[in-house]
């Protein structure tokens, strides 16, 4: 039970830092746009560290929350996996779909302070919008204490998360 | 085929779990209906002929987050205690194709146009489907428990002078209305709702799991047929399978068939049928089930003729997160121990159920050998 409470506490606490960030790196990239270089630490702000890794860089015209969003497909799909395994434990599944929401809800709010010219497709947005809805939907799915999804929604699910990948690479590839 | 029937093993396990606490709710609150509803001055209202028990029936409906599976102890509860059968069949529907939460979701992410279809489908059909029942359907008549009346379960007496007359005093009288929702009604539903799993568990086991992928992206007649048939056979939530049908919309199914799919899955369903049908009367469900696909392929048509070509649902991604927020929140989900001492409790009134069928065969067979007696036979 502690250990549930201690997990939601960590996600909020996780979900705040990733705003301020956001909020934190909102000059910075004013003044990127200022045409002052743009300095490694405005590589997205995840929460795992990246500055000083060139490769981990975005291109100058990369949306800042992409990589937050890559991150996301990364959890999603780990998701589905679990979902599909029969064997998932509900609890946890829960706190991680929840854990999905509000990471994207973060990134969105984030995402909304930006320029336009640097702001996240919307298509893209809503497809992970409704596969946070899918995500919520299976974690409601249980027998007992896993997670047994019919087989209609797994279907849903494996297919809305390969949109959402096909999205992500396609935006990946408009940027770069 | 070990796959196959682990599928159905776990289709079945699925539906009794997911709907076991709503059963439960509905039958402890059937009980205190049928105990207390007679005796009140709401009786008056509802079996009164006129649109005012029909439209109070499909609005009490609407508010209530309850399943298909849910609805059915309150709805013959409703009907043995002497409702019209107009307004319990389009309670039964009304319930669960449209509730607030639904609603929300549909908003978040199907789109406004595609939840004003399916509002005003969620509460025109059920009066519609009211009004056929109510004038072609069986007239009012009390069926026996399971083939097994409640007399003769070696509980109580068959004299109608020696039941229980309704008492002034609260406290027994709702022992006796749990007593009849949970002693009566219970083992009756969950015996007909074994059936109903079992075929539905057969049909999630067998049915290729490409089927809503391959008939919701048409939009042909055949398609919108297909949809309103496998969507009446198949367990479908409102709110757990809108989220199914936004990623449908989202590559290009069409909103007709989303409406049907939505409607006709919502509001039937095999364990339902089963139990109306061998309780409320074979007449007034096979009404009921085809005028609710004839009606609901009909607004499909009506929606995509409306919406097509180029329907594309474009929201605000962050009003609709907010959204689908709020409507999860609106929807109560039971946890893991609630659950599965509701499935328990489930299991349990269905094998008395069974045992009652069993017993009455058993009683009958002898009964025609002249080698038993019946207590009903007189």
């Amino acid at each position: 039970m502690y250990s549930h409470l201690f997990k939601v506490a960590c996600i909020l606490m996780l979900g705040t830092w990733v705003n301020l960030a956001a909020d934190a790196a909102q000059p910075q990239t004013a003044e990127t746009e200022a045409g002052l270089p743009l300095p490694a630490s405005t590589t997205e702000d995840t929460g795992t560290a990246t500055a000083g890794a060139p490769d981990a860089r975005p291109a100058p015209g990369v949306p800042g929350g992409l990589k937050r969003l890559e991150d996301l497909n990364l959890l999603s799909t780990a998701l589905v996996d679990k979902a599909g395994s029969g064997s998932a434990a509900a609890h946890k599944f829960r706190i991680e779909a929840r854990m999905y929401r509000e990471l994207l809800r973060q990134t969105m709010l984030s995402n909304r302070e930006q320029p336009a010219n640097q702001q996240l497709p919307q298509p893209l947005l809503l497809d992970m919008v409704r596969m946070s809805a899918l995500l919520h939907a299976a974690a409601d799915c249980k027998t007992g204490f896993i997670i047994s999804c019919p087989a209609d929604l797994m279907q849903q699910l494996r297919s809305q998360q390969d949109r959402v990948t096909q999205g992500l690479k396609m935006t990946r590839m408009m940027y770069d | 085929m070990n796959a196959t029937w682990h599928q159905f093993v776990t289709a079945v396990w699925q539906i009794v779990s997911e709907s076991a606490f709503w059963v439960i709710a509905s039958l402890l609150v059937g009980g205190l209906v049928h105990e207390f509803l007679p005796s009140s001055r709401f009786r008056a209202l509802l079996i009164r002929k006129g649109q005012v028990a029909m439209l109070g029936a499909i609005a009490f409906g609407a508010i209530l987050p309850i399943c298909s599976c849910g609805v059915i102890p309150l709805a013959i509860s409703l009907y043995r205690s002497g409702v019209r059968l107009g307004p319990v069949m389009a309670f039964a529907a009304a319930t669960p194709i449209i509730n607030p939460a639904a609603v929300i979701l549909s908003l978040a992410l199907l789109g406004p146009q595609i939840t004003i279809a399916y509002v005003i489908l969620g509460l025109v059909l059920p009066y519609l489907l009211g009004l056929i029942a109510e004038r072609w359907g069986e007239p009012l008549e009390i069926k026996p428990v399971a083939e097994a009346p409640a007399c003769c379960s070696g509980t109580q007496s068959c004299d109608p002078a020696e039941l229980p007359a309704p008492g002034t005093r609260l406290l027994p009288r709702i022992a006796a209305g749990l007593r009849w929702g949970f002693t009566d009604l219970g083992p009756t539903i969950a015996f007909y709702m074994t059936i109903g799993v079992l075929l539905a568990g057969l049909i999630a086991a067998f049915l290729p799991a490409t089927w809503v992928d391959s008939y919701l992206r048409d939009s042909s007649g055949l398609a919108l047929l297909a949809a309103g048939v496998l969507g009446a056979s198949i367990y479908v939530c409102a709110v757990g399978h809108i989220p199914l049908v936004a990623s449908l919309l989202a590559t290009g199914a069409a909103p007709g068939i989303s409406i049907v799919f939505l409607v006709t899955g919502t509001a039937t369903n095999l364990p339902e049928l089963i139990a109306l049908y061998n309780t409320i009367g074979k007449r007034t469900v096979v009404l009921y089930v085809s005028s609710l696909i004839v009606g609901a392929i009909l607004a499909g048509v009506a929606v995509n003729a409306w919406l097509l070509p180029g329907f594309e649902p474009v929201f605000d991604p962050l009003r609709s997160l907010e959204l689908v927020d709020l409507g999860e929140g609106l929807y109560p989900t039971t946890g893991n121990v609630v659950s599965l001492v509701s499935t328990a409790a489930l299991i349990t009134l269905a094998g008395l159920g069974t045992w009652r069928w069993v017993a009455a065969r058993i009683r009958r067979r002898s009964a025609a050998d002249g080698s038993g007696d019946s207590c009903c036979s007189g």
